[in-house]
């Protein structure tokens, strides 16, 4: 029996196993990462949280590496008025004026995508108001409005229909524009001068500009401006813990009966071997489906039926080769020497198939992380949880492959062939190493 | 130890196996084992002859716990033996089996290998258990012991495994040990090797030895009694030198002038032997059992009744008319 | 003791006819490629077989004879390193065919064979006697009913009682099988069969009758055996000669005559004190040590290390020397 050292040694000549073993260890160390960084219970809280969290991501964003092949993006810029050029004045009684002049430099051709103010104010009974208007590199002046600040506001100047009326064109692409260029964006140092009134002493208004890109981060936004490289961080641990789960979880489970099954024989035999033919018959998807909506589409849950539903099977494989292994003749030294039927099961016979048993689930994990991606891409997994299944759903359902918005799909599924590719390899291999001394079952 | 020293008695013995279709209905029996009665004193060597199907494994296993007796009585260092203390029984007897390397598990080292049947049977403190195996490793010569303790099956040759069997058979301190044809896997210069340690071991702890063999040469280097088997019955129970002078039964005298010495006369002659097979053990013959392959059977008699045991000379039983 | 010493390749060419034997097999080298190094399973085997003179090919597990039968039957694995030499059977050359000549025109016509386990060696799910038939379908092109009609026959001489051909393999005992298998390996009539551990695993009077069928066999019909044995009382039955292999080599080759009576090398010896004998009352020798790795075989005799006569010679490789009556023997005791 080769201990654990001389299969390592082993797996050193196979130079597929080796790439298998790195992507294998780069994933443990992203899980890793992913569950120290961002415990679970903030992942998902962020996960769902729609929106709010997530406002000042742009949405649909690609990531930020596609500026590296010279898309010319544009990236997200934020301008606060706590660190604006400020001028205060006052202007009567108990009105003061501060003018704030939030400057930036846009150095890219693209538009942006968005333009948002987010404004906190302080008052008593009356609000305060403010005045905006947009200087631009070649010093044209555009006067952009007024308005009133009561709390926490958020202007979305982009979306703003009058400013649209106003302009003639979207108010991202109108105050960007280059003039002799108009279907470019003219880079340059623009101003977004608001002057503050407020009526009241002790009140004031603090704001933040966010000029949204179209970039952001290492794997873009989706639809709900989540930053996708949290949820493709987060599918790693959630990938990997389930199908390791299910995979050795359901190939132990089948492993144990069958031995039993095939020790004993007589009525506890026939008996397994029918419930194997029963759930042969009944198929997956409509159970997960039918629990999933009688009960609760947990990932836990579907880790759960998944289980209960995979140990009743494999068991013809395995019992075939356990009962040809136990006409060795050791077992029956065993017996002679005193040795119970439960001893026997599980230190002589199971044992004796263990190298069956490892490579068949090392190969099967890939199995069961595409399972729960196939449940996420139809719609029947985690609603909740940030997995690369759910996360290629929401890209589907979008429509991204008609957007263009390629990298919402393809960045998830890499992830997911990635994986699978490093467990395969391995699992292969390790098939090659345990299996020719199997020979001699 | 009882007043007539003797370890092992068996009394009209009979071993049947059921026979079954479709797992429950009962269609017959194979009656492996018909009616065998001997008596085995301590520290004796007796051999048990006889081919396949002549029941000399099932006794084997009847004798050593693992398939209860259908009829008859076996009795062992005075109590008489049951389903109650088949675990008892296990315990007395070792076991050494004929395919070295599939006897031992291989994925247990040479220590855990000799450690199991003492942590099975709660026998002794760590301490001593250590120490058995350090004993029973040096007393199969399988030294220096530290080499040995970490090594698995596949990394010993094919006398050393089953110096490690007979290891193994004897760290219970066992009363009887029981061989089925421990040589005959092996290769012919390291048969001599084993037969002799068996030989030692079995003098150096007056054990009783059964050994079971189809092989009658290797008989008379290893012990002084020989019984043979033939359909489910012994036919014949000799010492060596009577069976092998002076074979009285017609299937031992069949058996020896089957079994060739390394001589070039051989090729010259034609053996003769009776044509035909061991017959079924689930419809056996009427009578004696061997009438149907017998050149000197007796009709009316032989295909009629079953042969008593008659003692032509003394201590030379056989089952046969020829000698009534 | 020979007067001078000649090499193996030698005694072939000095003998008057050569055309006379049946096999000649000259420097045979077959090595295998193994993950742990290259396996010297045979290394430089000469031998010559006359017509009807069959050879007990005797020595240990691992000793090469298994791989000298696949060398001469060509049933090869895919892992070879070498294999070179000659090998000529009545006047063919075999190393010179290709493998479709060699199996159109040599194997199951001139030369077949009947593997160790021969018994779990036939189909299950087809007849026994279609089986037995076969080889004539095949290599000679006969209509199904003539094929029958010679399986009949073939199953008369080998002892297997006609009405067995209509059954299946699992219907069949272990002994009846093995005549089965011979039976298919004697229907083409051939001229060499290449018997490998035969009787083996079978009861010891199916053993000797089978040994009284093959007996018959080869006085009736003009065949050679070339049996491959460990079961040195066994092989007397059969042999008119013997050769005796240990660690890849061939260390003697003699007459059977004097071999089974006093055999010329040491191990030769030593493997016949071994052997337990029932008429005879003598004390059994065994050897100490293990035979060598033949991955690197040692330099010089290869007996030497085990060996209780060895002297500073043995260090070198020895020649084969010729014996008194005939024979050969691979030791440095017999130079002058």
């Amino acid at each position: 029996m080769m201990g654990f050292w001389a299969v390592f040694a082993e797996l050193r000549r196979h130079p597929s196993a080796m790439v298998g073993l790195v992507i294998i260890f780069l994933l443990l160390v992203m899980s890793i990462y992913a569950v120290i960084r961002i415990p679970y219970s903030e992942a998902v809280r962020l996960w769902r949280a729609g929106e709010v969290v997530w406002l000042e991501n742009p949405r649909n964003a690609a990531p930020k590496w596609y500026n590296w092949f010279g898309a010319g993006l544009p990236e997200t810029i934020k301008i606060e008025t706590a660190a604006a050029e400020r001028t205060e004045e006052r202007v009567g009684e108990s009105t003061k004026r501060v003018t704030y002049r939030l400057a930036f430099d846009f150095p890219y051709k693209r538009f942006p995508q968005e333009l948002a103010l987010f404004f906190t104010s302080t008052y008593t009974t009356v609000p305060p108001q403010l005045v905006l208007s947009w200087r631009t590199p070649d010093g044209r002046e555009i006067p952009l409005g007024t308005r009133t600040v009561r709390g926490v506001e958020r202007y979305v100047l982009s979306g703003d229909s009058t400013l649209l009326r106003r302009l003639g064109r979207a108010p991202e692409e109108s105050l960007f524009s280059d003039p002799k260029n108009p279907e470019q964006a003219l880079s340059g140092r623009y101003e977004l001068v608001m002057d503050v009134y407020t009526f009241e002493p002790g009140a004031s208004l603090s704001a933040k500009f966010i000029v949204y890109g179209r970039v952001y981060g290492w794997a873009g936004t989706d639809h709900l401006r989540r930053d996708l490289s949290i949820g493709l961080l987060w599918g790693a641990p959630i990938a990997v813990a389930f199908g390791f789960t299910a995979a050795v979880g359901i190939a132990l489970i089948q492993f144990i009966l069958s031995g039993i099954g095939a020790w004993f024989g007589g009525a506890l035999d026939i008996l397994i071997d029918r419930l194997t033919e029963l759930r042969m018959i009944l198929p997956l998807l409509p159970i997960l489906i039918l629990v999933g909506m009688l009960w609760s589409r947990s990932i836990w849950v579907i880790l759960a039926t998944l289980l209960m539903y995979g140990s009743i099977g494999g068991y013809k494989t395995y019992r075939a080769m356990f009962l040809q292994a136990r006409e060795a003749p050791y077992i029956e030294a065993a017996k002679a020497y005193g040795a119970g039927n439960f001893r026997i099961v599980f230190r002589y016979l199971l044992p004796r198939l263990i190298p069956v048993l490892i490579p068949s689930f090392v190969l099967a994990i890939p199995d069961y992380v595409f399972l729960e991606a196939s449940l996420a891409v139809l719609g029947i997994g985690d609603p909740i949880l940030p997995t690369w299944g759910k996360i290629i759903n929401d890209a589907y359902s979008m429509g991204a492959h008609f957007k263009g918005l390629y990298y919402w799909l393809l960045e998830p599924a890499a992830l997911l062939m990635i994986t699978g590719l490093g467990f395969a390899m391995i699992g292969f291999t390790l098939d090659r190493i345990f299996n020719p001394r199997l020979r001699s079952l | 130890m009882p007043e007539n020293n003797v370890l092992l008695s068996v009394k009209d013995l009979h071993t049947w196996y059921e026979l079954r279709k479709f797992g429950f209905i009962r269609v017959g029996y194979v009656r492996a084992l018909d009616g065998v009665s001997f008596d085995l004193r301590y520290g004796e060597a007796l051999t048990i002859v006889g081919e396949s199907g002549s029941g000399k494994t099932t006794l084997l296993k009847t004798i050593l716990g693992l398939v209860p007796p259908t009829k008859g009585v076996l009795e062992f260092a005075g109590k008489k033996v049951d389903a109650s203390n088949l675990l008892w029984l296990r315990r007395q007897v070792g076991y050494v089996q004929q395919d070295p390397y599939g006897a031992l598990p291989p994925f247990m080292n040479v220590r855990r290998i000799l450690l199991e049947p003492m942590v099975i049977n709660k026998v002794g403190r760590p301490a001593e258990r250590e120490a058995r195996i350090r004993e029973v490793l040096e007393e199969v010569r399988l030294v220096p012991v530290d080499d040995f303790l970490p090594k698995f099956p596949h990394m010993l040759s094919g006398g050393q495994q089953q110096r490690l069997v007979i290891a193994r058979a004897l760290v219970l301190n066992p009363k009887l040990i029981v061989a089925d044809e421990p040589v005959s896997m092996l290769d012919a210069s390291v048969r001599v090797e084993i037969l002799d340690l068996m030989r030692r071991v079995q003098k150096a702890h007056n054990l009783g030895v059964i050994y079971i063999t189809h092989d009658l040469s290797t008989v008379r280097y290893f012990s002084e009694r020989v019984f043979i088997m033939y359909a489910a019955k012994v036919v014949e129970k000799a010492d060596v030198r009577g069976i092998v002078h002076n074979p009285l039964h017609p299937y031992a005298r069949a058996l020896l002038s089957a079994i060739p010495d390394p001589d070039h006369e051989n090729a010259h002659r034609f053996k003769d032997v009776p044509p035909g097979e061991p017959p079924s053990l689930v419809k056996p013959p009427e009578g004696c059992r061997f009438h149907p392959r017998c050149t000197q059977k007796i009709l009316g008699l032989c295909d009629r009744e079953v042969p008593p045991e008659f003692e032509p000379s003394p201590n030379h039983f056989v089952s046969c008319w020829l000698y009534r | 003791m020979a007067e001078r010493s000649i090499s193996a390749k030698e005694t072939v060419r000095d003998q008057p006819n050569a055309s006379q034997f049946l096999l000649n097999v000259s420097n045979l080298r077959l090595y295998f490629k193994t993950t742990k190094g290259v396996v010297q399973a045979v290394d430089n085997v000469s031998f010559s077989l006359g017509r009807r003179r069959s050879l007990a090919v005797l020595g240990e597990s691992g000793c090469g004879k298994t791989s000298l039968a696949r060398a001469i039957l060509r049933l090869l694995p895919r892992n070879i390193h070498t294999f070179s030499g000659e090998i000529v059977l009545d006047g063919v050359d075999l190393m010179k065919l290709d493998e479709e000549r060699f199996r159109r025109e040599i194997r199951w016509r001139k030369l077949s064979f009947v593997p160790q386990a021969a018994m779990n060696a036939l189909n299950p799910v087809l007849r026994v006697g279609y089986q037995v038939a076969e080889p004539l379908i095949v290599h000679f092109g006969l209509d199904r009913d003539e094929a029958f009609k010679r399986a009949e026959e073939v199953a008369r001489v080998v002892g297997l009682p006609v009405d067995f051909l209509n059954r299946y393999a699992f219907e069949l005992s272990g002994g009846m099988r093995q005549r089965a298998i011979i039976a298919m390996a004697l229907i083409t009539r051939p001229e060499l069969i290449i018997l490998d551990e035969p009787t083996s695993a079978l009861d010891v009077l199916t053993q000797a009758n089978i040994m009284n069928s093959l007996k018959k066999i080869k006085q009736e019909f003009d065949v050679t055996y070339i049996l491959i044995t460990h079961d040195i009382a066994t092989s007397s039955e059969l042999a008119d000669e013997v050769l005796v292999m240990y660690a890849g080599q061939l260390v003697e080759h003699s007459p059977a005559a004097r071999f089974y009576k006093t055999p010329a090398h040491p191990y030769a010896q030593k493997l016949m004190a071994s052997v337990p004998t029932l008429r005879e009352d003598k004390t059994l020798e065994f050897i100490p040590g293990q035979p060598p790795s033949l991955i690197n075989p040692p330099k010089g005799c290869r007996f030497a290390q085990r060996c209780p006569y060895r002297f500073e010679r043995c260090a070198e490789d020895p020649p084969a020397f010729s014996l008194d009556g005939g024979g050969v023997a691979r030791c440095w005791l017999l130079a002058r």
